[in-house]
């Protein structure tokens, strides 16, 4: 009959458990979405490289795609960090009749284990669509266009010559990347504050709402440095980014591991209920 | 090893102020069947939830398995069975996969008696939990705390919504886990008959502490129902030293009161000048005897 490690089975439970995840249409939508934007980028560049209009309205559209599942990422990890490891109150609604924290919570599980496997769930399931698009999106303005690896190629006193569309490209990937750095940082950042959340209803709503004001706060100074900032002073950054993706990628896994022990080791000082 | 296997000493705990369970002792001898009584909102479950490391204590000292149930390791979760008042298990699994998934978890799962209570109980293994009624859920419940062989199992409102088979089934499950050596049983319950059938040892919880801990048949043996008559000049001023309750008219008075020395009743009839009259109690009247005044 135990035929199945407990990893194993827990990950199989989680995946049964977030059927709100995986039978929910938008949030497929949303997944799809963003490995879809992923291969437009090069796809379009590769067609159509002298047509701004069209790149132009691809990447608000990305932007856009990128902005919802982020919220909804970051509702997901607020919720479940908040509430300990069992708790599931998904931005995607789980009824409560659909709460089995408490059977859980008394069977002989490692609630660390069970931790470990719905992080594995989620990362495998929606963060690597995340890490795809950024690999996807740097590979492809490396590579195909002309004028995008000229930007990235290019150095500080050539950086002029780069042009508006491949820097645009380029950004992209500077935002999926901070976009899935945001994930992890905001996991740590519930992971650190749930011991004072704990049974405290207000207090809870103001912790769990700092997260995503402060990240939107600074979103949105990103963009205003962005938008105000002449090229040459985002370049840089952007380039750097695009250049030592496969670098930041791996760094980006390993704090998201640093993150993980780190909230478990949280949750072991947490009530259940 | 202890001859106790919950042992709890002045346990506290408050929810935003309010005192849910304060100066707790509780002591259950292993092997024991520990019926667990008091009214609703009386802190029973609360307690319960103390002793299975669900909540954490304020003050004071718990030791199940010998333990500290906050720092149980999963091979001591694996020695507790627990089936809690509001249990819901995952409604999309069927029947099958949440035995075989809960059975990943404990070593000494026991698949035969599994299969045994899944029939006593008549439940369809290729069933999801959310096609089941509510009393049907409640048995693969406690089914899933039985079959895991657990030292001590701890059921809090398990027959709550079972009909009387179902309940009498579940009995009878209860004492065949208790007729291996060393089980623990610890129940609560509203149904007093089914507490009275099976259970060796009573507790009853009033305002958060335990007020009354002892076994069943020394209880019934105690506690009695006393009326007091014929009084030569009235009521008035009359009283029972740590009677559980007293209850007065102008000419009699009721008193419920433990009674270990036989020589007290006539002492205090002689003394107010009344006559008295012995009424044996059952534990339902013995319970609203306890805890009508809290």
């Amino acid at each position: 009959m135990k035929t199945r490690s407990p990893f194993l089975a827990l990950v199989n439970l989680e995946l049964a458990r977030s059927s709100t995840i995986y039978g929910n249409p938008l949030a497929w939508f949303l997944a799809v979405a963003v490995l879809a934007c992923s291969l437009m980028p090069a796809l379009l560049l590769w067609l159509q490289p002298a047509n701004p209009l069209f790149l132009l309205v691809h990447e608000s559209w990305a932007s856009m795609m990128m902005a919802w599942w982020l919220t909804l990422l970051i509702m997901e990890c607020s919720n479940t960090l908040l509430r300990g490891v069992w708790g599931f109150l998904s931005p995607l609604w789980v009824p409560p009749a659909a709460n089995s924290d408490e059977f859980l919570s008394t069977r002989a599980i490692d609630r660390a284990l069970h931790f470990r496997a719905k992080t594995a769930m989620l990362g495998v399931f929606i963060v690597l669509p995340v890490l795809l698009n950024f690999a996807l999106v740097c590979l492809g303005a490396r590579q195909f266009p002309p004028g995008v690896a000229s930007f990235v190629e290019a150095t500080p006193a050539s950086q002029s010559e780069a042009e508006p569309l491949a820097v645009a490209t380029a950004f992209g990937g500077t935002m999926i990347w901070a976009g899935a750095a945001a994930i992890v940082l905001m996991q740590g950042y519930y992971g650190l504050v749930s011991r004072w959340s704990a049974g405290a209803g207000r207090l809870r709503g103001v912790l769990l709402a700092c997260g995503p004001v402060v990240l939107g706060l600074a979103g949105f100074v990103f963009f205003r440095f962005s938008f105000d900032a002449e090229h040459d002073r985002l370049a840089p950054v952007v380039r750097f980014i695009v250049r030592h993706w496969f670098a930041l990628t791996v760094a980006l896994v390993a704090l998201a591991v640093v993150v993980q022990r780190f909230c478990e080791r949280r949750f072991a000082e947490q009530e259940v209920l | 090893m202890s001859e106790f296997i919950i042992e709890t000493r002045n346990l506290s705990r408050a929810f935003n102020g309010t005192q849910a369970v304060r100066d707790f002792n509780l002591r259950v001898r292993r092997g024991s069947i520990y019926g667990f009584l008091g009214r609703n909102g009386a802190g029973k479950t609360t307690a319960i939830k103390l002793l299975v490391g669900l909540l954490r204590v304020d003050a004071g000292e718990v030791r199940v398995l010998g333990k500290d149930p906050w720092d149980f390791t999963v091979e001591d979760r694996q020695r507790v069975g627990y089936l809690s008042e509001k249990q819901t298990l995952m409604p999309g699994m069927r029947v099958d996969a949440l035995i075989e998934f809960t059975s990943t978890f404990y070593p000494n799962w026991d698949g035969t008696m599994c299969e045994r209570v899944l029939q006593r109980f008549k439940l369809d293994p290729k069933k999801r939990i959310k096609e089941l009624s509510g009393g049907q859920q409640r048995q693969v419940g406690f089914l899933l705390a039985l079959a895991q062989r657990p030292d001590l199992l701890i059921l809090d409102e398990p027959a709550a919504s079972l009909d009387a088979v179902a309940r009498r089934e579940f009995l009878e499950e209860v004492l065949a886990l208790l007729r291996e050596e060393g089980k623990t049983v610890l129940f609560s319950s509203h149904i007093l008959s089914d507490v009275e059938r099976i259970a060796d040892e009573i507790g009853i919880m009033a305002g958060g502490t335990l007020k009354l801990s002892e076994p069943l048949d020394r209880l019934k043996e105690t506690v009695k129902q006393v009326r007091f008559h014929s009084f030569a000049s009235g009521t008035d001023g009359f009283t029972v030293p740590d009677a559980f309750r007293l209850a007065k008219t102008p000419t009699e008075a009721l008193v419920t009161l433990r009674l270990t020395d036989e020589t007290t009743l006539p002492k205090l009839a002689a003394q107010h000048r009344c006559q008295f009259e012995v009424c044996h109690l059952g534990l339902e009247d013995i319970f609203i005897e306890l805890v009508r005044e809290s």
